[in-house]
Formats: C-alpha cells, sequence, structure tokens
C-alpha cells in the first residue's frame, strides 16, 4: 500500500515536472516570437510549444495571425478547425474546417481525415428562454 | 586649464548627457511598450499618445493608449506582453485604455474601447484571473480566460462567445453571462443586452473572413506557411491518427455546462452523438 502511493507519488510529480518543462519552452518560444514576430519559423515554433503545453488558446493566436497575412492558406485553416474542436469550439471549428476543405488547393490526401473530422462534429445544442 | 582640456570635458560632459538622456528614453519606451505587431495587411495605422500617426508594420511596437485604426482593406494581429492577440478587422477605431502585467505573478488588467469594427481576443495570462475589458457606444463587456469575437456599429454591438470561462455583456444595468460556446449576445445602442442565441454560422463565418486577410500575400510567403504547416501536421497517417485520437478523446469525456443568464438557461451536453436542451 505504502508503496503504490508512494510509486503513484513520484508518477504524479515526473508529469508535474514535464508540465512545467512544456510550459517553460512555450514562454521561450513566447518571448522569441515577442523578438521576432514576423519571422513564420518563429511564430510557427512557438504554435507547436503551445500545442504540446495544451495551450490551444496560444496555438490558435498564432495561426490566426497567419490567416491575417493571407487567408488562402487551407491547412492553416484545417490546424486552427482542429485546435478549436479540441477547446470544443465546435461551430468555430466546423467554419474553418469547412472553408478549409473549400480550396482546391487542400491536399487530397488529407481531405479524409478533415471530412471525418466534420462528420463527428457535435452540433450546436437549441437554446430556449425560461 | 588648456583649451584642449576643455574641449575634451565639454565632450566628455556632452556624451554623459547624452548617455542619460538615451537611458531614460529607453526606460520611458520599455515601459510604454505593452505589445507588437505580429502581422498585417496592407497599412494600419498606430497614433501612440503625444505621437504622430504611423503605419503599423510587422514588428511595430504597441503602446499604451495609443489609438488603432484600419482602412477598408486593412487588418492588424497584435501579440500583447501577456500573450493576449487582438485582431482588428478592416474599418476598425480601437483604443487600448490600460495594460498592466506582471510576469511574474502572471496578473494584470487589459480594457480596450472599440468605436467602429469587427474584432476578435485571445486571452492571454491576464484573462486567467480577471477579465479583458471591452468598452464599445452600446455595451461593455467581460472576457474571461478565452476568444471572443465582436462587431461594433452605431447601432449596435454583437459579441460571439467562442471559447473559455465566460463572457459578460453589460448596458444599462443588465448583463448577459454566456459560458456555452457558440452563444452571442447582441446590444442596440441605448439598449440593454439581448439574450444569448446560438449565433448563426453564417454570422460567425462572416465575422472571422472579415478577419482574415485577402489572398494577396507573396507567392513565396504563403509556400512558405505551407511548408512550415505540412512539417507540424506530419504525414496525412500521422494527422489521421490524431483527428482519430482527439475523437475518441472527445467521445469519452462528454462534458455538461449549464449557464444562467438574467433571462435564459441553458444546459448543453457536449458529445458527438448526443446534444439536447434544458426541459426547463
Amino acid at each position: 500500500m505504502l508503496l503504490a502511493t508512494v510509486l503513484v507519488g513520484c508518477e504524479t510529480a515526473q508529469q508535474s515536472a514535464a508540465s512545467v518543462e512544456l510550459q517553460n519552452k512555450q514562454n521561450a518560444a513566447f518571448q522569441e516570437m515577442l523578438k521576432d514576430p514576423g519571422n513564420l519559423e518563429v511564430v510557427m515554433a512557438y504554435a507547436q510549444a503551445a500545442t504540446k503545453a495544451g495551450d490551444y488558446e496560444g496555438a490558435v493566436s498564432a495561426y490566426e495571425g497567419m490567416l491575417v497575412i493571407d487567408s488562402n492558406l487551407p491547412r492553416v485553416r484545417l490546424e486552427l478547425g482542429i485546435l478549436y474542436y479540441r477547446l470544443k469550439s465546435y461551430e468555430t471549428s466546423r467554419t474553418y474546417i469547412e472553408t478549409a476543405l473549400a480550396s482546391p488547393t487542400l491536399p487530397g490526401d488529407i481531405r479524409k481525415p478533415a471530412e471525418l473530422l466534420l462528420a463527428k462534429m457535435p452540433k450546436q445544442s437549441k437554446s430556449r428562454r425560461t | 586649464m588648456s583649451k584642449a582640456n576643455v574641449v575634451v570635458l565639454l565632450l566628455l560632459r556632452a556624451l554623459l548627457v547624452g548617455a542619460v538622456g538615451l537611458a531614460l528614453f529607453g526606460t520611458a519606451h520599455a515601459q510604454s511598450r505593452i505589445g507588437v505587431t505580429q502581422a498585417t495587411q496592407n497599412n494600419p495605422m498606430g497614433k501612440p499618445p503625444g505621437g504622430l500617426d504611423r503605419v503599423l508594420r510587422v514588428g511595430t511596437d504597441v503602446q499604451a493608449n495609443e489609438i488603432i485604426s484600419t482602412a477598408a482593406n486593412d487588418r492588424a494581429h497584435l501579440v500583447f506582453l501577456d500573450g493576449t492577440t487582438l485582431t482588428i478587422g478592416p474599418s476598425s477605431q480601437l483604443t487600448v485604455d490600460k495594460f498592466v502585467y506582471d510576469p511574474t505573478t502572471q496578473k494584470g488588467e487589459l480594457a480596450v474601447n472599440a468605436t467602429k469594427g469587427v474584432f476578435r481576443v485571445i486571452g492571454g495570462r491576464i484573462s486567467k484571473t480577471s477579465a479583458i475589458t471591452v468598452t464599445t457606444p452600446s455595451a461593455t463587456m467581460g472576457i474571461r480566460g478565452g476568444i471572443m469575437v465582436f462587431g461594433v456599429q452605431a447601432s449596435a454591438t454583437t459579441s460571439i462567445f467562442v471559447y473559455g470561462n465566460s463572457m459578460t455583456v453589460t448596458a444599462n444595468g443588465v448583463t448577459q453571462t454566456v459560458t456555452v460556446p457558440g452563444l452571442s449576445v447582441s446590444t442596440p445602442t441605448g439598449g440593454t443586452p439581448g439574450a444569448p442565441t446560438i449565433a448563426v454560422q453564417g454570422d460567425l463565418a462572416a465575422a472571422l473572413a472579415n478577419l482574415a486577410g485577402n489572398s494577396t500575400a507573396a507567392a513565396a510567403t504563403v509556400d512558405a506557411i505551407n511548408t512550415l504547416v505540412a512539417n507540424i501536421l506530419g504525414s496525412p497517417l500521422t494527422l489521421a491518427a490524431l483527428i482519430q485520437a482527439i475523437i475518441v478523446a472527445n467521445t469519452a469525456t462528454p462534458i455538461t455546462t449549464t449557464t444562467t443568464t438574467t433571462n435564459l438557461t441553458v444546459t448543453v451536453v457536449e458529445n458527438p452523438n448526443q446534444t439536447q436542451a434544458s426541459p426547463n
């Protein structure tokens, strides 16, 4: 019993340390982005670090900036669709995936996964006044 | 004292005064910098307090109390020091009224005043502990830990809650609180905020389209972005596995959220195979 408790405690501590490390990496990537906001590789590195740290909003903010540069980026739209799905913001996710699929430049081999996600998208529930 | 010594002393004094001046300027500059312009389309304008109008270019610092405006084909995407981002659509105007941030505690305050246009706020560290405040001619909104898209016209303000802990909309003593993504609140100027309703997807899509730029970037830039994103997304097989995994995770952890506002109760069961409204 005591051994099990100790093992669980060690595992939790390891997970916590890993989480802190991911957050530190994200913070470092953010500082780099502030220094060099026009460098797409730096911005993408921040988006990736934010995703790994579970900060999907941070990743969304980086990709949304790319769409300001040019709206015809179906891969970016698909990535945004995935991130908004993870945030359970389904209507926004649906909008981005639909516009990604509507683009003729979205590579054919990634259409199927995108269509699957769209098919599994929960619908916005009805609301009613009381 | 020889003439040469006097000249040297004067030079040293000038250098010292210049260095002090530069140091002070640097401090003031550092203090007033609250963020940076990360992306733009065409020529969004900024006007720092006491300064001249300037075009916001990628990398241009954003300063406290700066007035930011866009013409019909302009857009700007700003990143604040706490990680909050603000996208400013075309024909828009906004002032950053207040930005205070302590990186050590990761707490602070952000307040903006939007007079016209379409915007998106993605909350950073500040919004995790206190609401970002947005004031418009018809309403005051607060967004906690999340994402809000809003449109400001002379006749009304429309706010769409995209994600987060909560969005409040207050006008003339009435407050609507929304915690369910995808709900929208409209506030006529001079009136009170209406009950939250499901945002019409066309409206959301139109707002998002307005915030995205036109398709005018150089081909090399578009290619560079596509290559970078493709590397992150990985192969089609990796992408398919990721999508399958997040669908399964989403199905396994349905979340029930209840939102109570002044005159609305909404219950949402979030599950790919099951959604329903509260019967009350």
